[in-house]
């Protein structure tokens, strides 16, 4: 009974100190997506003079994008995708994403609004759609 | 290895295994009532839900393996009594 407590005490002992880990993971990744974001965009330097509608002061939700332009934003490592109209760099979060990494790099460069909308029939929740505010590149344009 | 120091080991296995599960269903259990329900979610505001999301998704699968040797372990002793008996 007494070697039973022990190794019991001690598996007690590991759960806690993998809520610890995961914490402390969870803590890292999120300072490491918030220093990629402070970090000005510079995928926007890449758009082509003629479709670019930023100003000067940044404000992505000016920015208009073509789907050509998205398209070439199509690695895990530079990743673009359109949701509802809009263009989102979602390279920070890709580590992030609750769903696994695949679910953002198969719409990489791509328009992910079905997916998005659609998410185990239900689409993604509210909090999510906030989050995913916070990615925002710009609008996207249909001309070519 | 008999039958019976099987279920011994069953029972010292069973024994550590509900230890263990107890600690996992704390956090398992309020994790998933934050993330499930919105009450219980504004009234820990406080922390993070995205860290909520993680411990959650991140101890489920430890969760589901002791709770699988758990019963594995909990039938074995359960059933062993009525096939010794035959």
């Amino acid at each position: 009974m007494k070697k039973e407590l022990i190794y019991g005490t001690m598996g007690i002992v590991l759960v806690l100190a993998l809520v610890l880990f995961f914490s402390l993971q969870y803590g890292n990744q999120t300072s490491q997506n918030q220093q990629a974001q402070a970090v000005p965009n510079a995928a926007i330097s890449t758009i082509p003079t003629g479709t670019q509608t930023a100003t000067t002061s940044g404000t992505a939700s000016t920015t208009s994008i073509t789907t050509s332009v998205v398209a070439e934003h199509n690695t895990q490592t530079d990743c673009w995708f359109i949701v509802n109209g809009k263009v989102y760099n979602m390279t920070p979060f890709i580590a992030s994403h609750p769903g696994g990494e695949q679910a953002i790099i198969s719409f990489c460069g791509k328009d992910a609004t079905q997916a998005y909308n659609t998410k185990k029939g239900v689409g993604h929740s509210a909090r999510a759609t906030q989050m995913l505010g916070n990615f925002l590149v710009g609008e996207l344009t249909k001309t070519q | 290895m008999t039958d019976t120091k099987l279920y011994l080991l069953s029972k010292k296995i069973h024994r550590i295994c509900v230890l263990i599960i107890t600690a996992l269903t704390f956090f398992m259990a309020g994790t998933g009532s934050y993330l499930k329900f919105t009450f219980v979610s504004t009234l820990f505001s406080f922390i993070d839900f995205g860290l909520v999301r993680t411990i959650h998704s991140n101890l489920s699968p430890l969760f589901s393996f002791v709770l699988a040797v758990m019963v594995i372990t909990g039938i074995y002793m359960y059933v062993f009594p009525y096939v010794r008996r035959k």
